[in-house]
């Protein structure tokens, strides 16, 4: 055969399959396929922890040492916090006060990551059949804020890290609550934007969601300020922050309905 | 060795071989991102090879890689579609235009083909999936990307080289 007809017959040929490979992989009885994901990011769960484990022995093992400290002193603080919650619901009880709205959740498996650089994204196995919606909050471990619902499926969806470079959410820094704008930066820091330099922001400042800007509800917890700068000719202080939780570490969350 | 076995050996072994690196990529390579950017393991290995004398064994080693970076993603199969349009385009372009064999060609097709490759998803996602990852495309990550795969297949085109070079003077 002519190799011209013989390149436009592949070429086409390709066309086709792509065409119907990806259509087909997005509609969404897909449930096959959704089964196979998690088992692949099960195998890439398995490899993380070893390869993990075996880079930062020494870091793991210090830090277990912290946590193990941490946790006897938290047990302590524990049987104070059930007196005290005890002695707050009498009161509320007594002052007849309406308790604080509940939050429902929904509980997703994390079954796709995105590999390369181009965005900060992951995969859930929950979707529009399980009340999940675009722009809703996706939190793990308490209420960390983990990243954002951004495309949903009939039981798939897409979520946005809040390292992500388009990720943007209004926040309060510090006791004092000074208002600012949390920004994703990709594998490099994220910051917080918009702080004027007279404020004073200290590291190891907490930083959380305002609801300001109406897109998450108050207090979900994003990190901790790592480092405040004064940059020469800007009017904003350059405010870096370490995210408490890293989107590549987790396999389960939260999503907020 | 009989040649079927040579050769069933030669695709299990780089299949083998790639899907680790699919793995790798996916798992702890996050954890190790330069300036912002991480490195492309399979495109590194795919350049490095592009002009192996089986077409074939590339295109097998972009779609073990392809799949485990689709399965791993948005689930749309445009990694592998990049993957096999760049093999495509660069052996049937690429072989016209080349007249001499020299190792810094290595990087010459790292920083090509890391253009390309990505040029292809994004245009892909973009026409295809609404994806919009132009933002990345036109930012200086992809720079640090594009310089960052260049040497990595430049690194590994010489780790081939060596022990071709090593023979071809043992025959002299």
């Amino acid at each position: 055969m002519n190799p011209i007809i013989k390149n436009k017959i592949l070429g086409i040929g390709l066309l086709i399959f792509f065409l119907i490979s990806s259509q087909s992989a997005l509609a969404d009885n897909n449930s096959i396929f959704s089964n196979f994901r998690s088992g692949l990011l099960n195998i890439i769960r398995m490899i993380d922890y070893w390869v993990g484990g075996f880079l930062n022995y020494k870091q793991i093992q210090e830090e277990n040492n912290v946590l193990i400290f941490q946790n006897r002193a938290l047990k302590s603080l524990l049987i104070e916090y059930r007196d005290l919650k005890d002695e707050n619901e009498l009161l509320r009880e007594a002052l007849q006060l309406k308790k604080t709205k509940d939050i429902n959740f929904i509980l997703a498996n994390i079954i796709g990551r995105s590999p390369l650089n181009f965005s900060q994204t992951f995969v859930i196995d929950k979707g529009e059949e399980d009340g999940i919606k675009v722009g809703q909050a996706v939190i793990w471990g308490g209420k960390t804020l983990v990243g954002e619902v951004i495309e949903v499926s009939k039981n798939f969806s897409t979520v946005k890290a809040l390292t992500d470079t388009e990720f943007k959410v209004a926040v309060f820094v510090g006791d004092n609550k000074i208002e600012g704008l949390f920004k994703g930066n990709g594998f490099l820091d994220s910051y917080v934007d918009l702080i004027p330099l007279k404020e004073q922001v200290q590291e190891k400042d907490q930083v959380y969601t305002s609801g300001l800007d109406k897109k998450f509800i108050r207090g979900l917890y994003i990190g901790e300020v790592k480092s405040v700068e004064k940059l020469q000719d800007k009017i904003f202080l350059d405010i870096k922050v370490e995210p408490a939780l890293d989107w590549t570490k987790i396999y389960q969350v939260l999503v907020i309905k | 060795m009989k040649k079927p076995i040579k050769n069933f050996l030669k695709f299990f072994l780089f299949g083998l071989f790639i899907g680790f690196l699919g793995l790798a990529q996916i798992s702890f390579i996050n954890d190790f991102p330069v300036l912002g950017a991480k490195i492309n393991l399979v495109l590194i290995v795919i350049l490095a090879n592009i002009f192996n004398s089986s077409l074939f064994l590339i295109i097998w080693g972009a779609i073990i890689g392809g799949l485990i970076y689709d399965f791993t993603s948005l689930f749309n199969f445009s990694y592998l579609f990049s993957f096999l349009i760049l093999i495509i385009l660069f052996r049937t372009i690429g072989r016209r235009y080349l007249v001499e064999k020299h190792l810094f060609l290595n990087f010459f097709f790292g920083v090509s083909g890391t253009l390309l490759f990505n040029f292809f998803y994004v245009l892909i996602n973009y026409l295809f999936f609404h994806q919009n990852f132009f933002d990345y495309f036109l930012s200086w990550r992809h720079l640090i990307e594009i310089f960052l795969n260049g040497l990595g297949t430049f690194l590994l085109g010489l780790i081939i080289e060596i022990p071709l070079v090593i023979k071809a003077n043992l025959k002299y």
